[in-house]
Parts: C-alpha cells; structure tokens; sequence
C-alpha cells in the first residue's frame, strides 16, 4: 500500500481543529475568571519551546513518525515501554475527548438521554475516519475548518451589541499564582498535547517546514481560542469561572432580530467537528502505536478493537460532569511525562545520535 | 435497555467487524482484536447494569495529588 501524505495545508488544518477540540465549547473555564485570555496568550508562549522540540524531532526524522523514531534511536526491544506510555496517552486522551463531548451533550441538550449511547456514536464515525488514514483526515479538516471559523466568526459579530468591553477590566486583575496556573493548564491542554501529532508526522512530506506548521497552527489555533475567550469574557464576565461549557451559555444570549434565535446550536456543530477531528486523531495514533508495541502490520487492522477500548474506558472515567472538570487540575502534571520528559528525551538522543552520525560520516 | 444496545453494538461489531477480518490479519492481531472486544464488552456490560466500575481517574488524581501539592 503507497504510503499516505498530507500537503501542509492538510496538516496545518489538522493541527488547528486538534487545538480547539474541546476548548472551543469548554471556553475559558479557570479561576482566572475575566483574566482567562491572559492565560491563553501566556499559555501559548509556555507551549512555543516544547512546538519547537516537536518540530525538531520532525526535522531530524523528516516522514518518520513518533514510533518509528523511538524504535530508531532505542532499537525496537528499548522503544516498547516508551510506545506503552504514548499508546495508553493516545487512548487515555481519546476517552477524555470522547467524555466531554458526551457530558456536554447531555447537560446542555439531551439530559435523560444516556451517555453510551451518544459514544457509540461519536466513536463509529471516528473510527470510520480513522480507518480511512490520514489523508481522509487531512480532507475531512481542509473542508470543516472554514465552517468552524464562520461560526465562530458570526456569533462574535452576531454578539457585538451584547458584549460588555468593560468586563475584561481590570487586566491582571487576579494575583499571579492564579493567572500562572490558568497558563500552565492551557499548555497542556490543549497545546502541548500536539505531541501527539508526532504519531502522524511520517505522512507529512519532508519538504514542508515542521518549524512553519507546528507554530503556525498552534498560533493560528491558539488565536482563535483567543477569539473564544474574549468574546465569552465580554458576554459572560465574571459568570464565566461559575459555568461549565462557558462557549455554549455566552451564544444562548445571542440572537439576531426576531428571526435568528438559538444559535448555540451552532456552537454545538463546532464542538462536534472539532472533537470528530481530535478523537479521531487520538484513535489513529493510539491503534499505530499498539500495532507497534505489539508488532502488528499496521493500526488500520485493530482500530474497531481500540474504539471499543476507548469506549470502555470512557464509560469509567468520571461520575459525573463536576468530576469531569475538577480533573482539569490534575491534568496538567499527568501529563507532563507524555508531553514534557519523553519528547525531551527522544530529542535529546536523536540530537546526539545525528551528531554521532554526522562525526563517523565526516571521518570516513 | 442499554445493555439490549450493548450487546447488539457487540454482536454487530463481532459479525461485521472481527469475523470478515479474520483470515486477513495475523493470528496476534485475531488475538488482540478479541481479548480487546471482550474487555471492552465485559466493562460495558457492567456498565449498562450500573454497577459501579473503579475509575482510573481517580487512581491518577490519587497519584498525582501524592506527588504534587494540588489545591
């Protein structure tokens, strides 16, 4: 089978839709309250040198993905406790995803409707689009993320005469420690998480810069989050520390003239393209990474059975949409082995590795 | 009513999901697919009975509330 690649609009789309995956319609749920888009911009400043540790293990191993790298600096036997960790995070991830996305369905829509139900669902489409390979991926995201971009567009402009500009006043208004943990919280969700897009870079193509694509999407997403977040600041205020899906309550109090009410409808479309586009991803780079563990011949094979793991997973995470979002402060250190120290480590070695490399080649 | 759906999801997922696939993968790719369909089917099912299955979240928050002084 040829393999798979993706233009760098394809995987910029990618990037993009994976950074808003649940923090679009999530918001700026922090203690930061109306401080919440300082976090964001510091947030993003925290996540650039570990996006510039991605793209540099993509330079070094240019259409070779995480696992494969880990296997060529670690031999296969060393690379298998480190594919674990990432496999189970790929998983872990996916479940979560999956969670919000059914805890937000039924508080705001569909409260007697079970939530097995609403994950069976989201996971037979993105297992259909994980099998289906990255390049559909690829698709699926050039075409979605205009849509996404509108919505978000229209309900800012639809909301301009209900924004209240003074509410993001008075800047910095929480103390420090606050904003910091606010900013620590957004760095590893959701930018640090694009460690995960590692698991695909072997079908991005070796000519697209790595350095371009992961800062440039993850500016690009972490500007639109910004977006998000003003308008929810401006809309909500304070009430936006006191509510859960901060995007999804700020658009109820839009409504264009008589005629356009209701459109956090829209907002709930954003959410499930985005999600689609993350869990999917998750689902890919975690069926990948047991086939590597294991030594299958590709994820392709196994994705049905790892879906049902993540709906298995998903159903015993959390008991209920409070417990969903107090693991929001645990998140964080979590997952700073899967997001920190291990890329740390692979780029490290692989650093010293290609000098090692580039010393033998230059004796000979 | 919800282990009904379960228990179709699987039959579904074993008829047209793992028996078609079967003769092109491996016998360790048969093997994973079915130990993964069986777990996932085995906590389903508790699930849909309501039986209150130990949730890894709470195992990582105890951990990483050990290790990190989280408010």
């Amino acid at each position: 089978m040829p393999k798979e690649m993706i233009s760098a609009r394809q995987a910029f789309c990618i990037i993009a839709i994976f950074i808003w995956g649940s923090s679009v319609v999530i918001g700026g749920n922090s203690e930061a309250g109306h401080d919440a888009w300082i976090t964001l911009v510091f947030g993003f400043a925290l996540a650039v040198p570990m996006l510039l540790v991605y793209a540099r293990i993509m330079r070094l191993y240019p259409e070779k993905n995480l696992f494969d790298i880990m296997e060529a600096i670690l031999g296969k036997a060393g690379a298998k406790i480190l594919i674990a960790f990432v496999s189970f995070y790929a998983l872990h991830l996916c479940a979560i995803v999956l969670c919000n996305f059914s805890e937000f369905i039924e508080v705001v829509a569909m409260p007697e409707t079970p939530q097995l139900p609403l994950m069976i669902i989201m996971m037979a489409v993105t297992s259909y689009l994980a099998i289906s390979g990255v390049e559909t991926l690829g698709r699926w995201a050039v075409v979605t993320m205009p849509v996404i971009i509108f919505v978000v567009l229209f309900t800012v402009i639809a909301a301009l005469n209900y924004m209240d500009f003074t509410n993001i006043l008075p800047l910095m208004g929480h103390d420090l420690p606050v904003i910091a943990g606010g900013s620590f919280k957004l760095f590893s969700f959701p930018f640090a998480e694009l460690v995960l897009f590692l698991g695909v870079a072997d079908a991005v193509k070796k000519q697209t810069s790595p350095y371009k694509l992961l800062l440039g999407a993850g500016a690009f997403g972490a500007l639109v989050m910004l977006i998000v977040m003003l308008r929810n600041v401006e809309l909500l205020g304070s009430m936006i520390f006191v509510e859960y899906f901060s995007s999804y309550i700020a658009a109820r109090i839009i409504s264009v003239g008589d005629f356009f009410a209701r459109i956090e409808g829209s907002i709930s479309m954003n959410f499930v393209i985005s999600g689609i586009t993350k869990i999917t991803l998750c689902l890919f780079v975690a069926a990948r990474g047991i086939s590597y563990l294991f030594g299958f011949s590709g994820g392709r094979r196994i994705t049905v059975a790892v879906a049902a793991l993540t709906l298995a997973l998903a159903v015993t995470l959390y008991g209920s949409v409070g417990e969903m979002f107090s693991f929001i402060n645990v998140y964080p250190y979590y997952a700073m082995p899967f997001e920190v120290f291990i890329p740390v480590v692979i780029w490290l070695m692989a650093e010293i590795k290609t000098a090692r490399q580039k010393k033998l080649a230059a004796g000979r | 009513m919800l282990t009904g759906i379960v228990i179709a999801l699987f039959a579904g997922l074993v008829l047209f999901g793992y028996v078609p696939g079967r003769k092109k993968r491996r016998r360790k790719e048969n093997i994973f697919y079915a130990a993964a369909l069986a777990v996932s089917f085995a906590v389903l099912i508790l699930y849909s009975l309501s039986i209150t299955l130990p949730s890894p979240t709470k195992a990582i928050d105890g951990i990483v509330r050990m290790v990190v002084p989280i408010k």
